[in-house]
């Protein structure tokens, strides 16, 4: 799996330790603090390019026949494209709590895999966003249910 | 910059990033406004930002602006740079 452009974790100093005791500085990040802020990075990344894409679809028009939208992976760095049609994005949009991605970018951490093809995996996010405007943003757009 | 100030660069940075991908993709003519997201430091705005990509080519020509709607929250020491009636210009290249 492609490595996310994050700051890695440092070895926390053993506790009890006479230096750790006496260290001034501020006591390093946890693994589970950094797992958690990690987490919580990724899915608030897939909200962004969820809605990057809504508004591609806006700008292409309901005329459109094929559009090329952003993956909604985690990763900020990834610049990989699906191109979909209006019907197909629709029945993807039509689960609020669905996001599509480029097959092999699916993190196991926040997604659930629900749906994989050649041109395009949905997953299901696993994990809380605790922002009240994400979570309104997430559900708000009433898309008709079809299949894709 | 503290800690708190540095998540609130990141997601600036993320906002950026997605708005590069959005003006990449978006199929319009020369001149055309497309609604950018609002890179604030707050993760949760979903603000719309009309600018053609003409404009936030010119704008993010300097890694160090982002573009916010007026009053958006800010990270300490940025200084606005210019505004109009859509978005204020904003610079972290103090910080």
């Amino acid at each position: 799996m492609r490595p996310l452009a994050l700051p890695v974790p440092q070895p926390r100093s053993s506790p009890g330790t006479r230096g750790a005791e006496r260290s001034p500085f501020p006591a390093p990040t946890t693994e589970r603090e950094h797992n958690d802020r990690l987490v919580g990075t990724l899915a608030r990344n897939q909200v962004i390019f969820h809605e990057v894409n809504e508004r591609l679809r806006e700008i292409a028009g309901p005329a459109a026949d094929l559009t090329l939208f952003v993956c909604e992976c985690g990763d900020p760095c990834c610049s990989e494209g699906i191109e979909l049609d209006t019907i197909e994005y629709a029945a993807v949009r039509s689960m609020p709590n669905v996001f599509m991605i480029v097959p092999g970018h699916e993190r196991l951490e926040v997604d659930r895999v629900i749906d994989d093809s050649d041109r395009v995996m949905l997953v299901e996010k696993t994990v809380l966003v605790d922002d009240a405007d994400l979570k309104a943003a997430l559900g708000s757009r009433p898309w008709p249910a079809h299949g894709l | 910059m503290d800690s708190r100030d540095e998540r609130l660069a990141e997601n600036q940075r993320t906002f950026r990033h997605a708005n590069e991908r959005l003006g990449e993709l978006a199929d319009v003519q020369d001149g055309q406004r497309i609604p950018f997201l609002c890179e604030c430091a707050d993760i949760a705005c979903l603000g719309r930002v009309e600018a053609s990509v003409g404009e936030f080519d010119v704008i993010h020509e300097d890694p160090y602006r982002y573009f916010v709607l007026s009053g958006h929250l800010r990270i300490d020491g940025e200084k606005i740079l210019e505004q109009n009636d859509r978005y204020d210009v904003v610079s972290k290249e103090a910080l």
